[in-house]
């Protein structure tokens, strides 16, 4: 059985998408005979329509400004995707039900790889992808974020060099082409005319956190700096003097401001929970 | 009831006329706790998922008991069952504490295709093999009363060689599980096939109905949508009436999930649903009294 009804659930999947997404309809000759004079063609139609419109309204749930920058041609972008996305997730990991997010996790290189004529309308387009599947993928992380405000605003620098920072583990860091906070900004303004945004190139470097209280996504615009102070906390187990050793070997200020600058560098990432909290480093 | 399923079925609590949770209309829907005697949940909107999702998650089972409607067992597909999500909806399960888990008679995904959507399998004998062995996996691994959902199709599966009653009754047999009724897709087939809804629910074995859903649907030019996004119509009604004349249930919900009303009229479809089920259980006492001597 299974091999048969493996075969015809094959032929019906490939007839609704080919249908849904490539707009082909299905030729009755070229149905095997198993199935000639028993599909409804016009039946058929419906669960293309159908397909197409779930998979659109996935899409459209995850990429909501990317939709809306794409105006007319969102439709046919989606659906050219939705057409490769069977070869994109082969071996890999699958979108399903529950893991929703994965059905738009290889847009953003499907863009970069299939959509050159768009991404040279929009150069910004490739970014703001990028931006709103790391947004979705965080508002639903499972990882578990223990929270514990900073009450030592003073510290001495012995506390500093036995404390360790607790980076938020719901983080993403972003390097983008294009400030797409501001891109989101004009995007979001319902009196914009309804043409491309005008923006011009500029590198930003985004902290996207997810606040362990109210679990709302922020994005925050760091300078490099920053972004290397965050990284390096996440990726060792580095003391916050250790950080300021860091941020010495890329700032000129005196040690005295360094450790000042850095000590209020600290406080703003625990206010935003890039840092939701310290801890003492072993053998301290 | 020649299995073993009525056994089950007489140790499942009777829950009332609940509502399938949904992201949108949360906080209403925690509000009305009082009005709302359970809730549905989809395992598929939690698993894997943390943040406010996993709170709301956690605000529904402190507040009413709740039962799982999955999406994703995929239970008429070719390709093997996904044990990852078994373990995960085994776990999930549990932490609701849920009496009951359900699922859909249809296929899902092909391979590492996932198709957003509940699609027909052919009503075979083959198909009945097919699915009850699934079936039974499923309950052996999760070990709670699993209910298997008609659902609604649009076009009739190439191979099939029954009706579906034939085919819902032989797999219900064969699988030994209890039957989720969605009224509203009986509804909407009939009216897609061109067959009658009451003379259909007559072949059902209606005893091993342990929940009933209620929905809308959309009726375009040649063609009715379950859409679940308009209100329960008439004949709809009608048709839970019959079925409660019929059939003891443990629990009816309300599924609404596209265009939301204001939440008061969500709330008055349920009290219709109440009405009815107080109607139903009304004539059945009276019934009774009348039998006795």
């Amino acid at each position: 059985m299974s091999d048969r009804l493996h075969d015809l659930e094959k032929l019906l999947v490939e007839l609704w998408f080919d249908q849904a997404f490539a707009g082909k309809a299905p030729d009755i000759d070229d149905l095997p005979d198993y199935a000639r004079g028993q599909i409804d063609l016009r039946r058929l139609a419906v669960y293309s329509n159908v397909l197409r419109e779930n998979h659109l309204q996935v899409l459209q749930g995850i990429f909501p400004r990317t939709r809306k920058l794409a105006g007319q041609e969102w439709e046919s972008l989606a659906r050219a995707y939705c057409l490769a996305l069977p070869q994109l997730t082969r071996n890999n990991r699958r979108p399903d039900h529950f893991r929703m997010n994965n059905t738009g996790a290889y847009f953003h290189a499907y863009f970069l790889a299939n959509q050159k004529a768009l991404a040279e309308k929009y150069p910004f387009m490739s970014d703001l992808i990028q931006f709103e599947i790391v947004q979705a993928e965080l508002a639903e992380s499972d990882q578990e974020v223990s929270y514990s405000i900073e009450n030592d605003s003073a510290p001495t620098v012995r506390a500093l060099a036995r404390r360790q920072p607790l980076v938020n583990p719901v983080l993403r860091l972003l390097h983008c082409r294009y400030d797409i906070p501001a891109l989101i900004d004009i995007l979001d303004d319902e009196s914009r005319p309804q043409t491309a945004p005008a923006l011009e190139p500029r590198q930003v470097v985004l902290v996207a956190a997810r606040n362990p209280l109210n679990y709302r996504v922020r994005v925050v615009e760091v300078n490099d700096l920053t972004a290397l102070l965050v990284q390096t906390a996440r990726d060792s187990n580095c003391s916050y003097l250790d950080l300021v050793a860091v941020a010495s070997e890329h700032c000129a200020l005196a040690k005295d401001e360094l450790t000042k600058h850095c000590l209020t560098l600290f406080a703003d990432l625990h206010e935003h929970h890039v840092f939701v909290g310290s801890k003492e480093l072993i053998g301290s | 009831m020649s299995s073993s399923f009525d056994k089950v079925k007489s140790t499942l609590p009777y829950l009332g006329v609940g509502l399938g949770l949904r992201r949108e209309v949360a906080a209403e829907t925690f509000e009305a706790g009082h009005v709302i005697d359970f809730l549905e949940v989809i395992p598929e909107q939690y698993l894997c998922k943390g943040g406010d999702t996993r709170e709301r998650l956690n605000k529904a089972r402190a507040s009413m008991p709740l039962v799982v409607h999955g999406l994703n067992l995929s239970l008429g597909g070719a390709s093997p069952l996904d044990q990852e999500y078994i373990t995960r909806l085994k776990t999930f399960v549990q932490f609701t504490d849920a009496p009951w888990f359900s699922d859909h008679v249809a296929f899902a995904s092909l391979g590492d295709l996932y198709l957003h959507e509940l699609l027909p399998v052919p009503f075979c004998k083959e198909t009945i093999e097919h699915m009850s062995r699934r079936i039974k996996m499923v309950k052996e691994q999760i070990e709670k009363p699993f209910l298997i959902e008609n659902t609604t199709y649009y076009m009739s599966m190439p191979g099939s060689d029954m009706t579906e009653p034939q085919f819902l009754t032989e797999l219900l047999e064969e699988a030994d599980c209890g039957l989720l009724l969605d009224v509203n897709n009986v509804y909407v087939n009939s009216v897609n096939h061109g067959f009658d809804p009451f003379l259909f629910l007559d072949q059902l074995p209606l005893e091993r109905v342990v929940q009933i859903h209620m929905a809308g649907h959309l009726a375009k030019e040649d063609i009715v949508l379950d859409t679940h996004g308009a209100p329960i119509a008439d004949p709809v009604f009608d048709l839970l009436r019959y079925v409660l004349s019929k059939a003891t249930v443990c629990g009816i919900t309300l599924e609404r999930d596209q265009n939301l009303p204001p939440f008061d009229e969500i709330l008055a479809e349920l009290s219709a649903i109440k009405i009815i089920t107080a109607e139903a259980k009304q004539a059945k006492t009276s019934l009774e009294l009348e039998k006795r001597p």
